[in-house]
C-alpha cells in the first residue's frame, strides 16, 4: 500500500467493511462477479477501484465464506457465480450486531446519530 | 458462446496486471487474473463496452493493477510488489581452498622447479587471509622454496667440473680449479643453511595455514544456494580426470584441456578453480620432471 493512501483513514475502513456488504449482497441471491461488482458500485463511495473486488472475493472462497460455481452464460465466456456459506452467514451476523454497536458509538461522539437513519435499520 | 476477448488494450492490462502480481502466491495469483479476466469478458457481453473509449473507461474503473495487488495483500504476505521469496539457503563454513593451495605450492609444489612456487607465491598474494607482513614472510622464507634447494643440490652435484692446468713453462706447479656451476656453499655452512632451508619454509607453511584458517573461522558463514550446491557436473569430472591421470597420457594438452575445463565451470568456486591450477601447473610438469631425470641418470 502506498504509504498516502495509508493516510486516508476511509481506505482502511472500507477495507475492512466492503466483504460484509459483499456477503450481505449475496444473502439475497448468488451473483457473478461482474453483478456483484455493479450492485456494489450502485453505493457510492464504497468502491474506488472495481477490479480490487476480486482479491476480497478471493480471501472470502479461502476462509471459507463464500463458495463459487461456474454457469454457462448465453452472451459470453462460463461465469463463476458466488453464493453465501453458513459460516458466511455467521460471520455476517456477528459483524452486523458489532458495527451497530460500533456506528452508534461513532455517532454519539461526532453528534451525527441525530440526524437521521440512527436508529432506523 | 463467445470466447475471451483479446484486444491490445485488454493483452497490455493483464500483463500489467500478472507483473504486479509477482509476489503474490501461484494460486491467488491465478485466481486474480481470472477474475479480473472474467470480469472484462463479461463486461464487453453486457454491450456496454462499444469502442476503444468505453474499454480504456472500463479499465479505468477497474483500477491500476498495483492497487488491485496491493488490495489482496494479506498480513504474512511479502510485500505484494517484492520479488519471489529467495530459495532456502544453506551455509558453509568459509573455504579455505587458495590458502591451501598456496601453502601446498610453495612447499611440495616447490619441487616442480620454479613454476610451482611461483604459482604459489601469486596465490599467496591474492589471498585477503594474510597481512603483508606475513606475505612477505612467505615470500623471503626462501624463494624457490625447498624443493629449489634440492634441485640445486642436484645439478652441483652433477656439474662440478675440475680441470687441472700446468703453470706456464719454467714451473712445474700444478693447479687444480674445481668450479662449480651449481649452488655449493663451505661445507660447515652448507649443511646448516640447506637444513633451514628445507625446514624453515615447513614451518612457516604451518603458521600462515594456522592463521588463515584461523581468519576464515570469523567471517560470516558463505551461503550455498540449492542450484549450486552440487559440485560434480560433466564438465567438473571432466576437469579432475584430465588433470588426475591426463597429464601421464597425454602430455601438457590434458592438463592444459583439464585447466581450461575447471576455469569453464560454474559450479566450482573461485579457490577451488586455483586448487585446480596448482594441480595442472604440477600435470604440466611432468615430462619437464621425466626429461630431469632422465639426465641426471645419465651423468651419474
Amino acid at each position: 500500500m502506498e504509504p498516502g493512501e495509508a493516510q486516508n483513514p476511509l481506505t482502511q475502513l472500507r477495507r475492512g467493511v466492503i466483504e460484509y456488504c459483499v456477503l450481505a449482497l449475496l444473502t439475497e441471491e448468488e451473483l457473478y462477479g461482474f453483478d456483484l461488482v455493479k450492485r456494489l458500485g450502485e453505493s457510492e463511495s464504497l468502491v474506488t477501484s472495481e477490479g480490487t473486488i476480486y482479491p476480497l472475493l478471493s480471501r472470502l472462497r479461502r476462509v471459507g465464506w463464500v463458495t463459487t460455481t461456474w454457469r454457462e452464460s448465453e452472451s459470453g465466456p462460463p461465469r463463476r457465480y458466488y453464493a453465501i456459506t453458513r459460516a458466511g452467514q455467521h460471520a455476517l451476523a456477528g459483524f452486523t450486531s458489532e458495527w451497530m454497536r460500533f456506528r452508534d458509538s461513532v455517532d454519539g461522539l461526532l453528534g451525527t446519530g441525530d440526524g437521521h437513519g440512527a436508529h432506523g435499520v | 458462446m463467445e470466447h475471451t476477448v483479446s484486444d491490445p488494450l485488454v493483452d497490455d492490462y493483464l500483463r500489467r496486471l500478472d507483473v504486479a502480481a509477482a509476489g503474490l502466491p501461484p494460486d491467488r495469483r491465478e485466481d486474480l487474473l481470472g477474475g479480473i479476466r472474467e470480469h472484462i469478458d463479461a463486461a464487453i457481453a453486457s454491450g456496454e463496452v462499444t469502442d476503444e473509449a468505453s474499454l480504456r473507461a472500463l479499465l479505468d474503473r477497474i483500477g491500476e493493477p498495483e492497487e488491485i495487488v496491493a488490495a489482496a495483500a494479506e498480513p504474512g504476505d511479502v510485500q505484494p510488489w517484492a520479488p519471489p521469496p529467495a530459495p532456502t539457503v544453506y551455509y558453509r563454513r568459509p573455504g579455505m581452498g587458495l590458502e591451501i593451495a598456496a601453502v601446498l605450492l610453495l612447499t611440495l609444489g616447490s619441487l616442480l622447479f620454479v613454476v610451482g612456487w611461483l604459482a604459489g607465491i601469486v596465490m599467496v598474494w591474492s589471498s585477503r587471509r594474510w597481512t603483508l607482513a606475513e606475505k612477505l614472510v612467505a615470500t623471503l622464507v626462501f624463494p624457490g622454496g625447498p624443493g629449489l634447494v634440492l634441485w640445486l643440490s642436484a645439478v652441483a652435484v652433477g656439474q662440478t667440473m675440475c680441470t687441472t692446468t700446468s703453470g706456464d713453462g719454467a714451473s712445474t706447479d700444478v693447479v687444480e680449479t674445481c668450479t662449480s656451476t651449481g649452488f655449493s656453499l663451505p661445507a660447515p655452512f652448507g649443511a646448516l643453511a640447506v637444513l633451514l632451508w628445507l625446514v624453515l619454509p615447513l614451518v612457516v607453511a604451518g603458521v600462515l595455514l594456522h592463521r588463515a584458517r584461523r581468519r576464515a573461522d570469523s567471517e560470516p558463514p558463505v551461503p550455498v544456494y540449492p542450484a549450486t550446491r552440487s559440485r560434480w557436473g560433466g564438465l567438473e569430472i571432466a576437469a579432475v580426470l584430465l588433470l588426475g591421470v591426463g597429464g601421464f597420457l597425454v602430455p601438457v594438452v590434458a592438463p592444459l584441456a583439464g585447466l581450461f575445463c575447471a576455469w569453464m565451470s560454474s559450479q566450482w568456486t573461485r579457490a577451488e578453480k586455483w586448487v585446480a591450477t596448482a594441480i595442472a601447473s604440477m600435470g604440466l610438469m611432468i615430462p619437464v620432471l621425466g626429461l630431469a631425470f632422465a639426465a641426471l641418470a645419465r651423468t651419474s
